[in-house]
């Protein structure tokens, strides 16, 4: 929509002649804005469904009713003690000053963290990754050696003894 | 504007410190208001008392931090509003909650005996331009919403609506022209106008 509609776009819904000659004809010679127009003229149409044809007048206990719905959702004593303690609080603490010492503690304890692992990685020094992968395949190739006799024998019982507690004359 | 030193003002300085008869007689002052914008929203008769009810426990909650930067019944119209929304919301849910408990043919009974057989076709049509308007608000800000129904369904002017709300006219046709070019968009998103809005 161009400025010079928007500009008198009230007095154009309102239909009043405020709205001036130049308004008038750029809508003559603009479609899109002659457009929007219509559609907004057809929802300001809409608004009146939105009255009360029948006033609704409020029952003479109304404002009773109101006052004691007030009364029961009243916060007790203890309630308001804290809520005000709350409210001078943070008050009190959400300054600037407040939100530059956070700054500050968060940038101390970054320096801090940052100055501890610097000096415990030194533990690691001359540890390469040659020699990492050398101890996985020391470890890998204990763990594929071949059992000993003993063990062998070991499980061979084990598995027999199972067998029998499944077998039915064991069982008999 | 000063709008300290007006009647709605000084009940409302007393109100701020701690007299009840002062909140009494504010009441007595916008309850037909606050039930007529309520009416034209929800247009349940049983209702209105309930949602006035809110309202007023509403503004009387937040009467201490009102700062007088705009009319009193203008911050009351719009806490109105949008507790109307509220309880439409709180209806649709209600609604979908039960249409889950019914079957397909027990839903379709309900929506076909309700409101009634002898239905009013100029009644309905009226309904669906109301209820097409009350989504297309939806797509709002509860300040656009407020400004909007001031200006079309009260009928305020927009100098009026400067002097309710504290701030200068030109703010007031900004925020009204952006205020309708949602609606519209929000229209063509929502398919096309009812055939009888057009009327």
């Amino acid at each position: 929509m161009h400025a010079v509609i928007e500009e008198n776009l009230e007095e154009l819904l309102d239909n009043t002649n405020a709205s001036g000659r130049a308004a008038l004809d750029h809508l003559v010679s603009c479609k899109e804005c002659a457009m929007e127009l219509e559609r907004m003229k057809q929802i300001a149409h809409l608004f009146p469904t939105l009255r009360s044809e029948h006033a609704i007048e409020p029952a003479a206990s109304f404002t009773a009713r109101v006052m004691t719905l007030i009364e029961h959702r009243r916060p007790s004593f203890w309630e308001s003690i804290f809520e005000a303690t709350l409210e001078t609080t943070l008050e009190t603490t959400m300054t600037p000053a407040f939100f530059r010492r956070v700054a500050f503690a968060s940038l101390l304890v970054l320096a801090t963290l940052g100055g501890y692992m610097a000096v415990t990685d030194s533990e690691f020094r001359g540890v390469t990754p040659e020699l990492i992968l050398a101890a996985e395949r020391n470890s890998a190739a204990d763990r594929n050696a071949p059992d000993s006799e003993d063990a062998r024998n070991q499980d061979r019982a084990l598995f027999m003894t199972e067998l029998r507690n499944y077998l039915p004359d064991a069982t008999e | 504007m000063d709008y300290e030193n007006t009647q709605d003002g000084a009940l409302v300085r007393r109100v701020q410190a701690g007299d009840q008869a002062a909140f009494s007689d504010l009441v007595e002052r916008h309850k037909s208001k606050v039930f007529s914008i309520i009416h034209g929203i929800v247009r349940q008769r049983n209702d209105v008392e309930d949602i006035a009810q809110q309202v007023f426990a509403k503004v009387y909650f937040s009467l201490k931090n009102f700062d007088f930067r705009s009319s009193l019944i203008t911050w009351i119209y719009k806490i109105t509003v949008n507790e109307c929304y509220d309880y439409l919301r709180k209806r649709k849910v209600r609604k979908l909650v039960y249409e889950s408990d019914l079957s397909e043919d027990e839903v379709r009974r309900v929506e076909n005996t309700e409101p009634s057989p002898e239905r009013n076709p100029l009644i309905d049509a009226v309904l669906a331009k109301r209820d097409y308007l009350l989504k297309l608000l939806s797509r709002v800000s509860e300040e656009e919403r407020m400004l909007l129904m001031m200006k079309e369904v009260e009928g305020h002017s927009v100098e009026e609506l400067a002097e309710m709300t504290g701030m200068n006219e030109n703010t007031i046709k900004v925020k009204l022209f952006r205020a309708r070019q949602k609606l519209v968009k929000a229209s063509q998103r929502l398919d096309r106008l009812p055939t009888a809005a057009a009327n």
